[in-house]
């Protein structure tokens, strides 16, 4: 078997999409932590164009781009399938991954959220975005995937510790049993699938690291995409 | 009642991909315009998440976002297939998919909308630099996707035509043909195979749609305090 290395940044939610991907289907792999603040020549060799992580190296060749990386671990490594067999439902999946990747833009303007700005455009978007995910990707389904966590959930996996970690943050509760109960109650249950539970990281650690992301971002204009 | 259909606009790159799909693979749809501007109804029905084209309908089952769509019509139709077979291959097209979309087409249109200045000069650089990727990866190939047009070809095919008619609206040079060289001629051939050719947006179309938005965006910043 050739031998699968992972660039990644330990508070990345996207670098914990490919994590839990292949531990899912049980692919064995070398973690190698990046330093973003000072790219190491590997991550700019295997990633040149975008200098970012996650970057799954398989047999010596690299693949950027965690959504990119997820379809190919789903052809290379056919077992525990993330995405459905049949061709509509895939479609259905691929859409609301790319909904989910097109809203990006709509959480990160959190970060910058004050008591003081009054921002309530930011957070009347985030909460249509919830409740469109909740009413429209999830409805009454265990999971986004069904009976059992797909790509999808993958892929919105970044609402528990994550998104938990920007509500403490600025202060706001968004993601709530009485707004969207049904999320919710998919943030628990996807926290308690135990290759997730054991591959999340230190919420504290994570909650420190976003206070000091925000003090940069409240600085300067440009949010960046390198967490 | 028409198997597929889509629910498109004749002025869309994004909708132009999704005939060149279907056409590659000799599969019969038909074709429903629809005026995105007043919303009609079928797309309110087809598309309620975005209200937007192209939509593919397939047995009434609709799916939405281009790239998603050429993904189902090529697990749908086998034949003549747009993404290679080996995985990481497919991962390449893909990757450079994503890449042309949001690095070299909203980048271009970044650079076109905004009025003369620093930002500009930035957004232009920025989009060059994109550019200057995608090149490398169209030297010495007659198409993306090796002898036979592919999955990225229909993603990219659309983009230097609309960027031309972009340039000439927003008062910028991008795609110079000195400088991508391979990229110019790849565009060149591709729009004047016949599948292409038929469905591509009319430049004037283009070109009418990025004259009206870059005007309104430009008053808008002038209007500003």
């Amino acid at each position: 078997m050739e031998e699968v290395k992972l660039l990644g940044f330990w508070p990345s939610p996207y670098s914990h999409r490919v994590i839990w991907a292949l531990k899912l289907k049980g692919v064995k792999y070398e973690y190698i932590e990046q330093d973003l603040r000072n790219k190491s020549d590997l991550l700019l060799q295997y990633n040149p164009v975008h200098k970012k992580i996650p970057v799954l190296v398989h047999g010596g060749k690299p693949i950027a781009e965690s959504l990119v990386i997820l379809e190919y671990i789903e052809e290379t490594w056919p077992q525990n399938p993330l995405l459905p067999k049949d061709t509509y439902e895939r479609a259905l999946a691929r859409f609301w991954i790319k909904f989910g990747a097109d809203k990006g833009p709509i959480f990160s303007v959190l970060f910058r959220y004050t008591e003081e700005e009054q921002d309530q455009n930011a957070i009347k978007e985030v909460v249509e975005c919830l409740k469109i995910l909740e009413e429209q990707a999830l409805g009454d389904k265990r999971f986004f995937g069904g009976e059992n966590i797909g790509m999808v959930d993958i892929a919105y996996g970044w609402l528990c510790h994550w998104f938990k970690a920007t509500e403490e943050m600025i202060g706001v509760k968004l993601l709530e049993p009485s707004t969207v109960p049904r999320l919710h109650a998919w943030v628990e249950r996807f926290k308690q699938v135990p290759i997730i539970q054991e591959n999340l990281p230190d919420y504290t650690k994570l909650l420190a690291h976003f206070k000091s992301l925000r003090k940069k971002f409240t600085a300067s204009d440009q949010p960046s995409n390198d967490r | 009642m028409a198997e597929v259909k889509l629910i498109a606009t004749t002025d869309s790159l994004f909708c132009a991909r999704i005939e060149w799909a279907l056409k590659l693979k000799g599969v019969e749809y038909e074709f429903i315009e629809v005026d995105i501007r007043n919303k009609s109804p079928l797309l309110l029905k087809y598309n309620p998440v975005h209200k937007k084209v192209p939509v593919l309908v397939h047995h009434g089952k609709p799916i939405a976002e281009s790239l998603v769509i050429l993904e189902y019509i090529e697990e749908t139709w086998k034949n003549n297939p747009l993404l290679p077979e080996d995985p990481y291959e497919r991962s390449m097209a893909r990757f450079w998919a994503q890449f042309a979309g949001d690095k070299c087409l909203w980048g271009a249109w970044e650079a076109a909308k905004l009025a003369e200045g620093e930002g500009k000069v930035k957004a232009i650089e920025s989009t060059q630099e994109s550019l200057a990727f995608l090149e490398k990866q169209i030297e010495g190939k007659k198409y993306f996707g090796g002898e036979q047009i592919g999955f990225l070809d229909l993603a990219v095919g659309g983009i230097p035509h609309s960027l031309s008619a972009m340039e000439e609206a927003g008062g910028v040079k991008l795609l110079d043909a000195e400088r991508f060289p391979s990229l110019h001629k790849w565009a060149q051939n591709f729009i004047e195979v016949p599948v292409i050719k038929e469905c591509i947006p009319p430049r004037e179309q283009l070109l009418n749609y990025f004259n009206t938005s870059i005007s309104y965006i430009r008053s808008l910043s002038v209007a500003k305090p």
